[in-house]
């Protein structure tokens, strides 16, 4: 007896309509609507009421492209992405296989790990950020207590040790990364692995010659989410540094913030999330491609 | 039994139909506000129903940030709102399309014309903020920065005095790390907008008047004299350790925190924090702190004097589609000049804009205090420069010191660059 459909390719174009026209409406207004907006307030001079704009055409995108700061933000998010993808890809991976092999323990690792990604990146940031101010952070009064004054550090005022803060906190969730490998690792072909120990292949060469070749799907749904997540990546560097010192640790989310909240100049803020929203997109459309390719393979 | 369950049954209609009656003749004025705190709101609006039985007002209470989105929208969308009060930055020119002019509506319901009613400088600002000169908001008050709070307690313990310049406030910082280490002398927040603030009052000690000259176009300039020497003074306190390199990664609340905790000696902040010395507003408010006065920042250039900048705030106003204005003048003539001013006024979140004010001194703690606050609340009144901020610019000015502070760069480079931006037309004072 041939199997029966499932339920959707069942369902005739009208009824298909019906049951997802809700959705597509609320997501027709929330995206499209919001994102042509933004696209209308980035050719005006308009304020935050969005009444009474006045037409500039690209005068908004000519002084952003033409404003240091935010040319160092956009190099800050690619900075933060690499350092994000590169700890995914090592670290992650690394952390990822010696749990799918532990057996003790292995629910608690897993939670030590996973717990960062999962908790809300504000309270994180916050956390770290109290945790490191200079006079009073715990961090400090640790080292001073132990002795080790002279490596206390103001950590969040000096802008290289502040790079370092944020780059800390981006490495410090590779929990999803980790989710990802662990989900691929499941799937492998166990006997591969038995072959290769038997052929005397060492822990090295299993991780590095045999293993990570394998997952190449899952590295580039690594690097192409880390990427875009360190672009949306607000929250991380607005509770920890707030995008200093003096913009130093600034990423193009602070960036639009200040401009979309603090002035009235919100035509300038939305040029510069237009801006952003192209790379972003830009860099989905390599991921798909990619993915299609791999597909037709 | 009939006869009885009849009568109560009649008597409970008629109760009924009389407050029926009685709610069908009170007016009902809906108030958009997003300050005073709202359990200050909702006091005065008690006592304003208290005194007026036959109006009731609803409030709208609304967050700072959210409020600037949502009262454009709500007047442009035609919303009841029969009293909105408006932010005084641009929101004034955004709005001033949906209300009325408020000369016109005091003749015609209002117990005296509002300038015999409102201090002059108050409604000057007022009328500034519209851009075509009329007025359409009457100011509650008017706040300012930066001023110094004291914890009075801890310096007469450590035989300290209020400094009133640069080499007293540098002893007083000296006496407190000698005697004192765990105490930090001087804290504030280390956020740009604020190290902007203190550049500005040092420029205006020096140079009275230069903030209003750069703001309303009239010759100020960052490429100049004055803003340089103001920018070297406050670069050269983190440079001689008067003020610690330490504090900068203090957020706004946890300056606050630190002083209220007794950890500080010397706070800087706007004068909205004068409710610290309110013993009314810290018993509400739980603070812990008793005796704490305020002074204007001590002059950090030779030959300055006191300064600050001050604006008006919280501007009320009535909408043009507004049913109630009789009602709503009321209110506001209530809340700024009438007995609502002692319901708010105790909070010290501004100098009322009532003209001829007086607080009752039994809020102060001290003689000290109720004296110190008399000097800042009448350089409040007379401030050299207007407190008319362009929000974005400061952040990017603060930043500009910060670098300075932590890596040295130049004033007369941050000077060039901070002209350049400011005629770049980035900024909100290019709108």
């Amino acid at each position: 007896m041939p199997n029966p459909k499932s339920i959707i390719h069942r369902l005739r174009p009208r009824e298909a309509a019906l049951f997802f026209g809700p959705l597509a409406l609320v997501f027709a207004v929330y995206y499209f609507f919001s994102t042509g907006f933004l696209l209308y307030a980035s050719v005006q001079r308009i304020s935050m009421a969005l009444v009474n704009g006045r037409w500039v055409g690209l005068q908004n995108f000519k002084l952003l492209l033409g404003d240091p700061r935010f040319l160092t933000a956009f190099v800050n998010n690619i900075v933060f992405a690499c350092v994000s993808v590169a700890a995914a890809l090592t670290v992650g991976f690394f952390i990822a296989v010696t749990l799918s092999a532990t057996y003790r323990a292995k629910t608690l690792l897993y939670m030590v790990f996973l717990l960062p990604a999962l908790m809300p990146l504000s309270l994180v940031a916050s956390v770290f950020r109290t945790m490191l101010e200079t006079r009073f952070g715990a961090v400090n009064l640790f080292l001073n207590d132990v002795g080790l004054g002279w490596m206390a550090q103001s950590w969040l005022i000096d802008p290289t040790f502040a790079y370092g803060v944020v780059i800390i906190l981006f490495v410090y969730i590779i929990g999803l990364p980790i989710l990802y490998y662990t989900a691929n690792l499941s799937t492998i072909n166990t006997s591969l692995i038995e072959s290769a120990v038997i052929d005397g292949a060492g822990t090295w060469r299993l991780f590095v010659e045999i293993l990570f070749p394998i997952m190449k799907g899952t590295h580039r749904t690594i690097i192409v989410s880390t990427l875009l997540t360190s672009f949306r990546a607000f929250d991380i560097v607005f509770f920890s540094t707030g995008g200093g010192p003096s913009g130093a640790t600034e990423i193009t989310g602070t960036y639009v913030y200040n401009f979309s909240t603090t002035g009235t100049n919100v035509g300038y803020g939305s040029a510069a999330a237009v801006a952003t929203l192209l790379v972003t997109l830009v860099l989905s459309g390599l991921h798909m491609r990619f993915a299609r390719k791999d597909e037709q393979r | 039994m009939r006869n009885s369950k009849l009568a109560v049954f009649t008597a409970v209609l008629a109760a009924s139909g009389a407050s029926w009656a009685m709610a069908a003749d009170k007016t009902k004025i809906n108030f958009w506000t997003w300050a005073p705190p709202a359990p200050v709101v909702d006091k005065a609006v008690a006592a304003f129903e208290k005194a007026n039985p036959s109006i009731d007002v609803n409030v709208t209470f609304l967050e700072s940030t959210a409020y600037q989105d949502r009262l454009p929208l709500a007047l442009s969308s035609g919303d009841p709102v029969d009293v909105a009060a408006v932010q005084t930055s641009s929101m004034v020119k955004l709005v001033k399309d949906y209300l009325e002019p408020l000369p016109e509506l005091y003749d015609q319901y209002g117990t005296a014309p509002i300038d015999k009613q409102l201090a002059p400088k108050a409604l000057d600002q007022a009328k500034l903020l519209s851009s075509d000169g009329k007025l359409y908001i009457a100011p509650m008050g008017t706040l300012g920065s930066v001023v110094a709070y004291y914890n009075l307690d801890l310096m007469k313990q450590l035989g300290l005095t209020v400094p009133k310049d640069r080499a007293e406030l540098a002893a007083f910082v000296k006496t407190i790390k000698a005697k004192r280490p765990d105490l930090v002398p001087v804290a504030f927040t280390g956020a740009n907008w604020f190290l902007d603030e203190i550049s500005d009052t040092i420029i205006e000690q020096g140079a009275p008047g230069w903030f209003n000259k750069l703001r309303y176009n009239k010759g100020g300039k960052f490429d100049g004299p004055d803003f340089k020497a103001g920018f070297d003074a406050t670069v050269g306190l983190y440079k001689d350790g008067i003020f610690g390199k330490d504090t900068l990664d203090l957020d706004y609340g946890r300056a606050v925190e630190l002083f209220q905790q007794g950890n500080v000696v010397m706070f800087l902040q706007g004068t909205w924090e004068m409710g610290a010395l309110s013993a009314p507003f810290r018993k509400t408010n739980g603070l812990k702190l008793n005796n704490v006065t305020v002074s204007p920042l001590p002059v950090m250039v030779d030959g300055g004097k006191p300064a600050i900048r001050s604006f008006i705030e919280v501007g009320l106003s009535v909408p043009k589609n507004s049913k109630h204005k009789a009602e709503a003048m009321k209110f506001i003539q209530f809340m700024t000049t009438g007995d609502g001013v002692g319901q708010w006024g105790d909070t010290l979140f501004v100098v009322p804009s009532m003209q001829g004010y007086k607080l009752p001194n039994d809020i102060f703690s001290s003689e000290q205090s109720a004296k110190d606050y008399g000097v800042v609340a009448d350089l409040l009144l007379n401030a050299s420069s207007d407190r008319n901020n362009v929000s974005d610019f400061s952040n990017v000015v603060g930043d500009a010191i910060i670098k300075s502070i932590t890596s040295g760069t130049p004033t007369d480079e941050q000077a060039k660059y901070l002209q350049g931006e400011w005629d770049s037309g980035r900024y909100s004072n290019a709108l």
